[in-house]
Parts: structure tokens; C-alpha cells; sequence
């Protein structure tokens, strides 16, 4: 690390230059610096003092902080997923926030989770949190609950989303391009002007969606659910291989399988045949519909209202449903199953 | 003790004021003051003279010393007051920096007059460059990164860099399940897979990144598109699964 490079980074900085990508800092004096949201991406820091360094949502994916002195170091929301921190020093430094994963390496007895730290992988818990303008592409977050999580302005390219719970969430501007949203619940998610296409989005929940501005070209819509509230680009025609749901639809046979449809109102409307397998139909309207023959294996009927709905050979095993009032104060009563 | 109240006011003024005293009483003291006053022109003159201890003067003396004393006094209140003003402006002033800095907080504690643009580029040094005249500094970031680009002059094309002039529309996309059992989009070329590795805003970045990467030893490539440039780097292991993307049937 020479001093040459030092000052070929204040200079850059300072005319506006936030790209650092792989940039060799090691054994640098870089303490009290303020470098929050600036791209580290595989930069080197070993050896280097960045105490009291301001790194806040700062880009360090993959970068090296062994032997670093990160004491009081401000690493909030910072990225630092496949970064090695083995060795560093990490007293005081705040990490509230940051994102990690499976193949960051901390130093020894250091607790992530402790730290507030937030783990980026399949399944993770990260409702409500914010990760607007980060570089997730490629990402595998199958079955994570985002729901209402703040993702506006993110690169979201090949990010792997399926199964996801995206209800509310904010993900407009956002680069979706080639973004696996399999199944995904998108229910009342806004999608303002982002970027979809080559987007996988079969069977994805779009009840209540915002896609106004969306870039749908060669995104995959097939099986995927909306609603009348669903507000799609201006001009955009509807694919008829994509399940209207409404009162009195037609849904013979369709595949909702895991589906969120939770308040939905589908009174009077023909999912005979249908497949419902675990789907969350909590608080849903069914009234009069016809479910003959219908799979419900497992779905959530809490609150559903089924009255005159026809349940001829209907799949009901293992489905969770309430009971009225006089009955679940008998089975409580009893501490018995129906 | 640098920043003590005692250091920046109190000492100040206590030496002005015993400067202010000494200057005073000097010509009381001097056995010089007589040759002195003759050489001085007609007020100073007298005003020495009469200052002097003789038998004389020897009221007029006392008097003197207490307006003496009187005025290093003043003297010392006056240099004190100064002090103690200069410091609050001073104090003003740095609590007006802090302000701007906690305002502008995701710039790096240096202030752009002082960093030397003779520096950082070489060739303006002979001629200093006023302050409305400075350059526009174009860096290259490949001496600067960790195995530098430079040290592989053969790839000085994008095509031997590794950057393909096909968009991503042009090749087979996959989903893939590494040894980690996380799936990642990827694209087959030639009966390899290239997993998606980041995308970057023109062909200098997608560049000097897949050369980076070539230098650790991994095989990169990057293709086109309207946004910019993706770069993938190829799976060192076969995958353990392997799922073509599905068809784009359904276009608008």
C-alpha cells in the first residue's frame, strides 16, 4: 500500500467516482474515513486501519478485512457477504443491519446474529426490512419472507425469489430481469417502473399488484393470479393463460396450489377440480362456489366462508378449519378433537 | 493542557501586560534613558525625561508608576477580551464545520483544496494551475486494483477479455444448483456453465472485472445488453442440477 493510492482515491472521491471495485487498500491508514455507500466490491483491506471508518450501506461484498483494525468502524447495512473479516478486529464496530451469508468469515466467537446482522439466504426472515438500493442479483432467496420489505431501486437481476413472500412489499425501479418469482406472493406489492423482463412470475400471486411502468417484455405470466385491482402497464393485454380471480370467475382445474389468497373474494366462482393444496384461504369468501372435486389438502380455511358452497367430493384432509362458536368451546371444553 | 482557557487567554494577556509595564517603567530603570531622551525628537523627549527618577521629578515619578501600572492592567484586560473573542469565532467556526460535515456524510474527511493535483497527474506539476483551471482527473483504476489489468497486455481486446459481443437472448439460460444447494441463474456456452456473477455499466468495468477475475484463476465472460454488461464466471463443478429457463412464450 503505498501512499500514491491513497491519493488516488481522495481524488477519484472527490470528483464523484463511488465505483472502488477491487481496489487494493491494504495496511492503509483509512481511519475516521467517511465511506458509506461506496462500492468495495473484492477490495483489499487487510492489515488496514479503519477505525472509526464510516462504511455505512457501503458495497464490500467479498472484500478482504483480515487483521483490520475495525474497532468503532460504522458497518451499518453494509454488505459484506463473502467477506473475510477473519482476524479483525470488530470491537465497538457497529453492524446493525448488515448483510451477510454462509460464506462470510467472521473472526473467531463472533455471533452475526447478535450483532443484528441480517443472514441473505433461502428462507431467511427479513420483513420489513430495508434493502433499497443493493446489489442482490443472483441472490437465492426461495421461500424468504420480505413481506413489506423496502427493495425500491435494487438490482434484482437473476435474483431467485420463488415461493417468496413479497405481500406489500416496495420493489419499484427495481431491476427484475431474469428474477425467478415462481409462486411468489406479490400481493399488493408496488412494482412501479421496474424491470421484469425474462422474469419468471408462473403461478405468482398479483392480487392487488402495482405493475404500472413495468417492463413486461418476455416476462413468463403463465398461471400467475390478479384481480381486478391488479393495475398492469398502460396498454398491456392480459394474457389469457393468466387466472382472473373474482366473484363468479372461472378457475375449472386451475392449479392455486400454496397460493396466499387470504380475503380473497371468489363467491359464486368454479374451482371445481381445482387444485387448492395448501393454499391460505384465511378470511376468503367462497360462498356458493363450487369446489366439487377440488383438492384442499391441507389449506388454511380459517374464517373462510364456504356457506352454500358445493363440497361434493372435495379434498378437505388435513385442512384447518374453524369450527362454530358452540362447537370449539365444546372441543376446548372437552380438550378433544372433532 | 493546549486548549486550556489558562494557555489561550490568561497567559496572553499576562505577557502583554508585563510587556505593557516594562515598556513603561524602562526609562526609570535605564541608566541609558538620559542619552536616549536627548537623541529623541521634542514631545518623546520630554515625556522620557520626565519619567526618570531624579530629585526632580521624584512626584511626578510616583505617579507615573501607578499610570504605569494602571495602563499594563488595561494592557492585559484589552488582550484577554481580544483572546477570548478571537476563540468564540474560532469555536463558531468549527461547529459550522461539523455541521457541513455531518450534512455531507458520506464524503471522506479531506478537504478538495488541499489534495495536490500535481499528484495526481504528473504532467501538470511544471505549470501550477489556478484555482478555476484544475483538471479533470481521469484515473486508471487497473493500476490500482489488486493484480493489475495492465500486467496482461495480450487482452487488449474485449474479445480476449473475455467479453462477449452477444446478448444474453443469444445463449441457453439455465437454472443451476451448486455444491451449496443455492440455485443462481446461468448461462451455457460451449457445454460449460457460467454462473451470474455481477453486472456492470460499461464495457471498462465489465473489462478490467473479468480480467480481474482471470487473474484469480477463474474463467469469466461478460455479455451485452441495452443496461450494460453481465459478467458470469464459469463453474468450476459440474452443477448438480441443472434447469433450462423457461420458454418466453409470452410476450406483449
Amino acid at each position: 500500500m503505498n501512499l500514491k493510492t491513497l491519493e488516488h482515491l481522495w481524488t477519484a472521491f472527490v470528483e464523484g467516482e463511488r465505483d472502488f471495485t477491487g481496489i487494493n487498500l491494504a495496511g492503509a491508514d483509512l481511519n475516521h474515513w467517511s465511506l458509506a455507500r461506496v462500492d468495495f466490491w473484492g477490495a483489499d483491506f487487510s492489515r488496514a486501519n479503519l477505525t472509526q471508518a464510516n462504511f455505512r450501506r457501503a458495497n464490500l461484498k467479498q472484500a478482504q478485512f483480515s487483521d483490520a483494525k475495525l474497532s468503532g468502524a460504522d458497518l451499518r447495512w453494509a454488505d459484506l457477504r463473502e467477506a473475510v473479516l477473519v482476524g479483525a478486529d470488530l470491537d465497538s464496530a457497529r453492524l446493525e443491519g448488515a448483510l451477510y451469508n454462509a460464506r462470510t468469515q467472521f473472526p473467531k466467537g463472533f455471533n452475526p446474529g447478535e450483532a443484528h446482522m441480517w443472514n441473505l439466504e433461502p428462507g431467511a426472515t427479513l420483513a420489513t426490512k430495508d434493502l433499497r438500493e443493493r446489489d442482490l442479483g443472483g441472490t437465492d432467496l426461495t421461500a424468504a419472507d420480505l413481506s413489506g420489505a423496502l427493495l425500491v431501486n435494487s438490482q434484482l437481476f437473476g435474483v431467485v425469489l420463488k415461493k417468496a413472500n413479497l405481500l406489500s412489499a416496495l420493489m419499484g425501479d427495481s431491476d427484475l430481469r431474469y428474477a425467478d418469482l415462481r409462486q411468489a406472493t406479490l400481493m399488493l406489492a408496488d412494482l412501479r417502473g421496474a424491470d421484469l423482463r425474462g422474469a419468471d412470475l408462473r403461478g405468482a400471486n398479483l392480487i392487488g399488484t402495482n405493475l404500472r411502468g413495468c417492463q413486461l417484455a418476455n416476462t413468463n405470466l403463465e398461471g400467475a393470479l390478479y384481480s381486478d385491482s391488479t393495475q398492469f402497464p398502460r396498454g398491456f393485454q392480459v394474457p389469457k393463460t393468466l387466472h382472473h380471480l373474482a366473484p363468479g370467475a372461472s378457475l375449472w382445474g386451475a392449479d392455486l396450489s400454496g397460493a396466499r389468497l387470504t380475503g380473497v373474494d371468489l363467491s359464486g366462482a368454479n374451482l371445481a377440480g381445482a387444485n387448492l393444496m395448501h393454499a391460505d384461504l384465511w378470511g376468503a369468501c367462497l360462498a356458493n362456489a363450487d369446489l366439487s372435486g377440488a383438492n384442499l389438502l391441507g389449506a388454511n380455511l380459517l374464517g373462510t366462508d364456504l356457506s352454500g358452497a358445493n363440497l361434493n367430493q372435495t379434498n378437505l384432509m388435513q385442512a384447518i378449519i374453524d369450527l362454530p362458536g358452540e362447537r370449539a368451546a365444546m372441543v376446548s371444553f372437552n380438550g378433544q378433537t372433532a | 493542557m493546549d486548549n486550556s482557557p489558562f494557555r489561550r487567554i490568561v497567559l496572553p494577556a499576562l505577557l502583554a501586560s508585563s510587556a505593557g509595564f516594562a515598556a513603561l517603567t524602562w526609562p526609570m530603570a535605564s541608566d541609558q534613558a538620559v542619552q536616549v531622551s536627548d537623541r529623541l525628537p521634542e514631545p518623546l523627549s520630554l515625556w522620557v525625561d520626565s519619567a526618570l527618577i531624579t530629585h526632580q521629578h521624584k512626584e511626578f515619578s510616583i505617579r507615573y508608576i501607578g499610570f504605569a501600572i494602571m495602563s499594563s492592567v488595561a494592557i492585559g484586560i484589552g488582550t484577554a477580551e481580544a483572546m477570548r473573542s478571537r476563540q468564540g469565532r474560532s469555536q463558531r467556526h468549527q461547529s459550522l464545520l461539523d455541521e457541513v460535515l455531518k450534512a455531507a456524510g458520506d464524503r471522506p474527511l479531506v478537504d478538495p483544496s488541499d489534495i495536490d493535483y500535481a499528484v495526481a497527474k504528473p504532467e501538470a506539476a511544471a505549470t501550477p494551475l489556478a484555482e478555476t483551471e484544475r483538471p479533470t482527473v481521469t484515473l486508471d483504476w487497473s493500476s490500482l486494483v489488486q493484480g493489475t489489468a495492465q500486467s496482461n497486455p495480450q487482452a487488449s481486446t474485449p474479445a480476449e477479455a473475455g467479453i462477449l459481443s452477444t446478448t444474453l437472448e443469444d445463449h441457453a439460460l439455465y437454472h443451476i444448483q451448486g455444491a451449496n444447494q443455492q440455485q443462481c441463474l446461468a448461462l451455457a456456452v460451449e457445454g460449460e456453465y457460467y454462473r451470474y456473477y455481477r453486472n456492470r455499466p460499461d464495457v471498462d468495468k465489465a473489462q478490467r472485472l473479468v480480467q480481474q477475475l482471470q487473474l484469480q484463476g477463474k474463467k469469466a465472460i461478460a455479455t451485452v445488453d441495452d443496461s450494460g454488461y453481465i459478467v458470469w464466471v464459469r463453474e468450476s463443478e459440474p452443477p448438480q442440477q441443472a434447469v433450462p429457463w423457461p420458454e418466453l412464450a409470452i410476450a406483449h
